[in-house]
């Protein structure tokens, strides 16, 4: 009795159930979109080259991007939103960014609401004013100081290669590949 | 036991070789600087009114001062008034002084409104195609390159460590010029600041 009462639900209850663990199983398949997880900053810290240093040293393990860039330079604001939507794109593929902007105190807040306006998904800091030299020198004794300026370091914090003055999409592009490749090297 | 320690040596090697490798994977297409001790380029430029000439026909009595620079660029016209300054008090001291515009978006006029919107009375000349910047290796601006009475290349770089006035501590160009007028030597002929990207016209 009890059988011939239930057997109209077994259809529709093995239907719910088969299709709830289709949905489960396409969303364990389907990587998580990426975050639009902005940092929004308020002030930005500042780095000397030691303190840069330290901050390249801190993301030992991952393959890592560093933009320079500053407001007075109009190159790295024209491609400043390119490089952010790749980072959108790469971040979640293992890449760890941050960018480092070079402006004067005077222009901090020139700085900020170049930031807010773009909301990026990396966080920024911003390097102390004076000794640029010493600086330049400190991340890249190649380095003539020209903005913009990207460098690329592999998961063991070394040097692998840069970016200078204006660059397309696609250079960024065959970079950070490359950059994310060594990941999977020994 | 030889042919262990070769292996070892070779391994070392290569593998110093493969972690110091650093690729340049874009600089714009800017050739390297020349090394101080280089003779000054024979490049013809345009002047502002469209006449061609040549750079020797700038070097004075002790040297010449070539300075890249740019109508648009912050870091370049903050130093206007210091670049100014510069010119009158070297070349009265027997220095050529010329600017260079070597950027593709800054015409003659627009280079020469600028000039005198900001009282810079020093020749510039359009480096149209690049040719100086590239036989200098000149990658931003404002960047400065100083030539003795022969020619040669005695200081490279910046011309003082503080965009802002209120922060210099180095006047590193005042200090070549001043070496190279009593024939002294330069103590540091070779440094480096941030700047604009000289703006190249591209390459096919």
């Amino acid at each position: 009795m009890a059988l011939t009462c239930s057997r109209p639900l077994v259809r529709p209850v093995l239907l719910s159930a088969a299709l709830l663990a289709a949905a489960l199983l396409v969303r364990a398949q389907t990587p998580a979109p990426a975050q639009k997880t902005t940092v929004p900053q308020r002030t930005l810290e500042v780095l000397d080259a030691d303190h840069y240093l330290a901050k390249v040293a801190a993301e030992h393990g991952k393959p890592l991007m560093v933009t320079f860039w500053a407001t007075w330079c109009e190159p790295c604001r024209a491609e400043y939103p390119m490089v952010n939507e790749l980072v959108r794109e790469y971040q979640p593929k293992g890449l760890a960014v941050f960018g480092m902007d070079c402006d004067d105190d005077a222009e901090v807040p020139l700085a900020l609401h170049f930031l807010d306006k773009i909301q990026p998904v990396f966080p920024n800091y911003r390097k102390k004013p004076g000794k640029e030299e010493e600086f330049i020198n400190r991340v890249d004794a190649k380095w003539s100081g020209v903005l913009p300026a990207t460098f690329f370091y592999d998961p063991q914090g070394r040097l692998i290669g840069t970016l200078t003055g204006e660059q397309k999409r696609e250079a960024f592009l065959s970079a950070i590949q490359a950059t994310l490749a060594t990941a999977s090297r020994k | 036991m030889r042919f262990r320690v070769l292996s070892a040596l070779a391994v070392l090697a290569l593998a110093a070789g493969v972690a110091g490798a650093q690729r340049n994977f874009g600089s714009s297409d800017v050739p390297p600087a020349p090394p101080i001790g280089s003779k000054m380029p024979a490049i013809k430029l345009a002047t502002l009114t469209g006449e061609t000439t040549d750079l020797s026909a700038y070097l004075n009595k002790n040297g010449l001062l070539v300075i890249f620079i740019s109508v648009q660029c912050p870091v370049s016209n903050a130093y206007n008034e210091r670049m100014e300054a510069l010119a009158q008090q070297w070349r009265a001291r027997g220095f050529g002084v010329v600017g260079i515009n070597a950027n593709r978006t800054e015409s003659a006029e627009a280079v020469a409104n600028h000039a005198r919107e900001h009282g810079l009375t020093f020749p510039i000349l359009k480096d149209n195609d690049n040719r100086l910047a590239d036989a200098l290796g000149a990658s931003f601006t404002p960047e400065t390159y100083l030539f003795d009475a022969s020619g040669t290349l005695r200081y490279h770089g910046r011309i003082d460590d503080s965009k802002d006035p209120s922060g210099i501590s180095k006047r590193d160009l005042n200090d070549a010029l001043e070496d190279v007028a009593t024939g002294k030597p330069i103590a540091i002929t070779e440094t480096k600041a941030f700047g604009c990207t000289i703006k190249r016209v591209p390459r096919s």
